[in-house]
């Protein structure tokens, strides 16, 4: 028994140390901070925070104006955000640097976090939005255009269609309206939540990244069976 | 009978081949009495039905194949970069301290 609690030990710490080497450097390198902290560690800190923040920020607007998942009216919501988000980030590191209590510096220094949620819901949110745009603009309407044609294709050799791929053909239609309830609307709700929303509900952004998935998982076996069927016919 | 001869070997041909042929040939007592050229094919019956509906069940044509391919390969395409996307949700939420 001894034996397997001191293997488990083992294997949660393997899997710690996994989990924490594939983090970027700046999740490891960020310092704790708390009310024993000196002014100085947490302007430290505060710093390390913002500049990271500042970072991953200015590298999703350059991911962001090259990606042309995002509708235009998402990309112009996005872009904004970031650009707020940065000059914020700017502004609290400034104000911090510039307090002269630990009280004060300690406030300030929380409100990177839960003021602006830049990793758990700013940068999420803006890729989220962008693949439900792309599934909604782009995957769905294309792999309906694909099972048209194949229904059209049916209808007029209909001797060509085995049980089988009439079936496929079923199945494709259902997939893609599955995948169309999931992704409907998912883009406006990835981008509805806000820094509170995710403060007083941690799992808001799970319910939207869970829809995503399933979409996704949707569209990838409609187009599964949309190739298969195309093999067929051939 | 030899319009009706001729006809129905260019049927056999047309079956035994297994091409659709650019118009259907004609087959009729109309034009086996009368000796005339119809201004439009008339309906196939008998051994040219058969022939007329294993060219249809075999009729995808390449055009309509293609053109089903393209709207899953740009399906497949922008289900790739939907990953992309995903990904990169996930990088941030992973590496999430807030």
């Amino acid at each position: 028994m001894k034996r397997i609690a001191t293997m488990a030990a083992v294997g949660t710490a393997v899997c710690a140390l996994s989990l924490a080497t594939s983090l970027p450097a700046f999740a490891a390198g960020t310092p704790t901070v708390d009310a024993h902290s000196t002014l100085a560690q947490i302007q430290a800190a505060a710093s390390t925070a913002t500049s990271d923040r500042i970072t991953s920020l200015k590298t999703a607007i350059g991911k962001l104006d090259t990606n042309t998942s995002l509708a235009s009216g998402d990309r112009a919501t996005v872009l904004a955000r970031f650009n707020a988000d940065v000059t914020a980030m700017g502004s609290v590191e400034s104000k911090i640097a510039a307090d002269t209590t630990v009280a004060t510096a300690l406030s300030d220094y929380h409100d990177i976090f839960t003021g602006y949620r830049v990793y758990a819901v700013a940068l999420p949110q803006a890729f989220e939005a962008a693949a439900g745009d792309r599934l909604t603009a782009t995957a769905i309407p294309k792999l309906r255009s694909a099972h048209d044609k194949l229904a059209a294709d049916l209808a007029a050799h209909p001797t060509k269609w085995t049980d089988a791929m009439k079936a496929q053909l079923n199945d494709m239609a259902s997939k893609i309206a599955d995948a169309s309830g999931h992704a409907n609307g998912l883009a406006a709700r990835a981008l509805a939540v806000t820094p509170a929303q995710y403060n007083a509900n941690k799992t808001v952004i799970t319910a939207i990244r869970t829809d995503l998935k399933t979409a996704v998982g949707d569209t990838k076996a409609a187009a599964a069976d949309g190739h298969a069927l195309v093999t067929a016919l051939k | 009978m030899l319009a009706v001869a001729l006809a129905l070997t260019g049927c056999s041909r047309a079956a035994t081949s297994g091409t659709t042929p650019a118009s259907p040939p004609s087959v009729s007592a109309t034009s086996a009495t009368s000796g005339t050229t119809p201004a439009s094919p008339p309906s196939v019956s008998g051994a040219a039905t058969t022939a007329q509906a294993t060219a249809e069940g075999s009729a995808t044509d390449a055009g309509t194949l293609d053109g089903i391919s393209h709207d899953l390969d740009s399906a497949d395409s922008a289900n790739a970069q939907t990953d992309a996307d995903q990904h990169s949700a996930d990088q941030a939420t992973a590496t999430s301290d807030g």
